[in-house]
């Protein structure tokens, strides 16, 4: 046989084989086991060894109390691999049986049916007092009756401020905004620009942004009424002219006043390199490390009020888990009161009895119950959890993007811009 | 009088003595084919088995899953595949990203394998002298190719961001701030020279292996014979190492399809698709999407596209490499 023809009936021959043995393999196992010895996975995306250990510790409660449960191993990962890892996993047929779940991630999984439904089994359960849930804050999880997650942490992006730079640059810190009446975006730009003049540090930055993450501008969106998408998200609005007025003022700060970095540039608040920035309530953790006297807030306000941009996780159930039954029975174990009690000093719960500022405070070094009242009145009054839509992974994809391509750049015509956005993340709207 | 290329070939007759003349080959080791030759064969093949067995079973499995994935529309997070033929072929030739994707992918192939080879075998030139302290400077051009990729991006990521040291030198002579990572052919330029540096020194290393075994008699007779330095590199040097640069080239090409860290790390395939590369789309489609049956059509696709370029180079390097088609 001549070479020439060899080589192709070898690689035919391959490709053959290569079908027959990938057709062959044997598709994944999602039978419900039915033994006494269930071993749970959860994953969660903290490393934080008191995070691991206060849900280690809860495991183990929950597994004395279950004969069929022999024990719960606590898995850590990162949070920007959590569709990677699930997915992975799903596919192999080796799901977490239990998982951290971002707001932003809900309606896409309950969609496609990758989350139990908690009802029957919390309704099952003695003493669950599922009124004690601040309705408003529980029902992005909530469809009709079914209930696909138990918010575990609620957190508002607050503004952290750098004292000692406001101090230096002799400008008003946002304490004194709010004490004079006069805690706005108009206000807060003023004087961002006023301290970047003075110092030539950035007044601001977006934490954990990098101009590749849109949840981190709802603060600005929130304050004037705007959000990317139509309530019933069907709808982009991120080119309302709410959103343009909203996103005006990032723009101007960003390539105007030079009060915030531009794309590429790396700030630190946390190491003095910038006098304010807004991020999770969670983040007052670092506070403990810094060098300077500092302050926190609630977000500036806006045309329409001071609206309190709010994430959310919750604990989820995997449909494609191998023990759904005692999966499910976890997550209702974990969103019960006492449980849900132990690890409030870490993550703020929803739960109005344990809501409080001495709960939300008895593991912070720097936070006093008297610091965070404002915070956690404006989450009750005020707090918006972050809209979600059925097809998040391509919208958040196509929205930062698109936001990249044609918002984030100097000089454009900000009206055509987002318009630009909406053309490309409106047919990605169910 | 024999010209310097026939000189060299001459000069060079142990090679040309192991190399028979065709029919002859295949004749003697049929008919002198001895039980010690063969046990010695079969002993050769024992030891290969193994790891070919396994790196073909690992392969198969690999890439038939692929194949059969990209035939299919896959809901990972409802654990469900629907058979969809090859709708995710032909889309790919409707996905208005494509041509973006494409042409900044083979930007990168032109650029990288052409300008690697040609950098690196100047380098090794320019470092293949007899020089005290010539070892510091071929150790300063091998030693970004010892770094990792990702610690490499980081660095550059520093270097080029808005107000970096880039920004500096520039601003010294009055110009910038420059959008180095901003701007479409700009930033991919950039890219390719952050890529270059990073492997230049690895196929330095290569030439210049080559050109220390080239033998100095070859070069000795061709200047007897009057060639000048140029001739004596056109016609005595570069035969001798054409096997190299072939190899150098069609690692440079195969690799070049695969840059994906420094789109990653430092731009994330932005402003838009503008930076994006066919490793980075199909890493975008799989993992941001969720779209695991688009991400695995797009793999054959890059697959089938790196097996054609070297399988058109394969057949190519008969005419390029010296002895390779005798």
């Amino acid at each position: 046989m001549r070479s020439s023809t060899r080589v192709p009936l070898a690689v035919a021959a391959i490709a053959a084989a290569s079908m027959v043995v990938a057709c062959s393999a044997a598709s994944p196992d999602t039978s419900t086991s039915q033994a006494d010895d269930v071993a749970l996975r959860m994953t969660i995306w903290s490393a934080n060894p008191d995070h691991v250990a206060v849900f280690e510790k809860l495991g183990a409660t929950f597994a004395e109390q279950n004969p069929r449960v022999k024990s719960v191993k606590i898995e850590s990962f990162n949070l920007a691999e959590l569709d990677t890892l699930v997915t992975t996993q799903i596919s192999a047929g080796d799901a977490p049986d239990v998982s951290w779940l971002p707001v932003e991630s809900s309606a896409e999984y309950i969609k496609a049916g990758a989350l139990m439904d908690l009802h029957d089994t919390i309704e099952a359960t003695d003493g669950f007092d599922m009124d004690d849930f601040i309705p408003s804050l529980l029902e992005r999880w909530e469809v009709d009756d079914a209930v696909y997650g138990i918010p575990f942490s609620t957190g508002p992006l607050i503004m952290y401020y750098n004292k000692d730079l406001y101090k230096q640059a002799g400008v008003k810190d946002p304490g004194q905004l709010i004490a004079e009446g006069n805690w706005n975006w108009d206000a807060f730009r003023q004087t961002s620009k006023e301290l970047k003049d003075s110092l030539s540090i950035p007044g601001y930055a977006l934490n954990d942004f990098d101009f590749k993450n849109w949840t981190r501008l709802l603060p600005y969106l929130n304050a004037y009424g705007a959000s990317p998408w139509s309530d019933d998200a069907t709808k982009c609005t991120i080119d309302s002219s709410d959103a343009v007025d909203a996103l005006s003022v990032l723009h101007g700060m960003t390539f105007d006043d030079g009060s915030m970095p531009v794309p590429g540039q790396q700030v630190d608040f946390w190491g003095g390199g910038v006098a304010a920035t807004s991020a999770f309530l969670g983040s007052a953790a670092n506070l403990g490390d810094v060098s300077f006297d500092w302050g926190i807030a609630p977000t500036p306000a806006g045309p329409a009020g001071n609206v309190v941009a709010t994430g959310q996780a919750s604990i989820v159930a995997f449909a494609a888990g191998n023990h759904t039954k005692e999966a499910t029975e976890f997550v209702t174990f974990l969103g019960s009161k006492d449980a849900m009690a132990e690890y409030s000093g870490f993550f703020p719960p929803i739960r109005e009895s344990v809501l409080t500022p001495e709960v939300l405070t008895q593991n912070s070094d720097v936070l006093t119950p008297e610091a965070v009242i404002p915070i956690i009145e404006g989450v009750k009054d005020n707090g918006k959890v972050f809209p979600v839509t059925e097809s998040n992974a391509a919208v958040a994809d196509a929205l930062n993007s698109s936001l990249d391509e044609f918002f984030y750049q100097p000089g454009v015509d900000i009206e055509q811009a987002l318009a630009s956005v909406c053309k490309n993340v409106g047919p990605l709207l169910p | 009088m024999m010209t310097t290329q026939q000189r060299a070939a001459a000069t060079s007759a142990p090679g040309i003595l192991r190399a028979p003349k065709r029919g002859s080959s295949r004749r003697t080791p049929r008919s002198g084919r001895s039980p010690l030759h063969s046990g010695r064969n079969l002993f050769g093949f024992a030891l290969l088995a193994p790891q070919t067995l396994g790196m073909l079973v690992v392969g198969i499995v690999a890439i038939g899953g692929v194949v059969q994935l990209s035939l299919t529309r896959v809901n990972v997070l409802a654990g469900t595949r629907e058979f969809v033929g090859v709708d995710n072929y032909t889309r790919i030739f409707g996905d208005p990203n494509m041509a973006v994707v494409l042409s900044n992918t083979f930007f990168f192939v032109v650029v990288l394998s052409i300008g690697g080879t040609v950098l690196s075998l100047a380098l090794a030139l320019l470092l293949n002298q007899k020089l005290v302290g010539i070892n510091i400077f071929r150790a300063a051009i091998f030693i970004p190719a010892l770094v990792t990729t990702v610690a490499w991006t980081l660095v550059w990521g520093f270097i080029l961001q808005p107000g970096g040291l880039l920004d500096g030198i520039v601003g010294l002579v009055g110009a910038g701030p420059v959008p180095w990572l901003r701007g479409e052919w700009l930033t991919l330029a950039v890219f390719a020279f952050i890529q270059l540096t990073k492997n230049v020194g690895i196929n330095m290393m290569i030439f210049l292996a080559a050109l220390q075994a080239v033998p100095q008699e070859l070069l000795d007779a061709a200047h007897v014979d009057g060639a000048g330095r140029w001739t004596r590199f056109r016609h005595v040097v570069l035969p001798q190492i054409s096997s190299s640069i072939i190899m150098v080239f069609m690692l440079m090409v195969s690799g070049s399809f695969k840059v994906f860290e420094l789109v990653l790390l430092l731009t994330n395939g932005g402003p838009g698709v503008q930076t994006s590369v066919l490793a980075f789309e199909i890493y975008r489609q799989a993992f941001r999407l969720n779209d695991i049956g688009y991400a695995s059509a797009l793999s054959v696709f890059l697959f089938v596209l790196v097996i054609a370029l070297i399988g058109l180079i394969w057949q190519f390097r008969k005419r390029m490499v010296f002895h390779e088609s005798e």
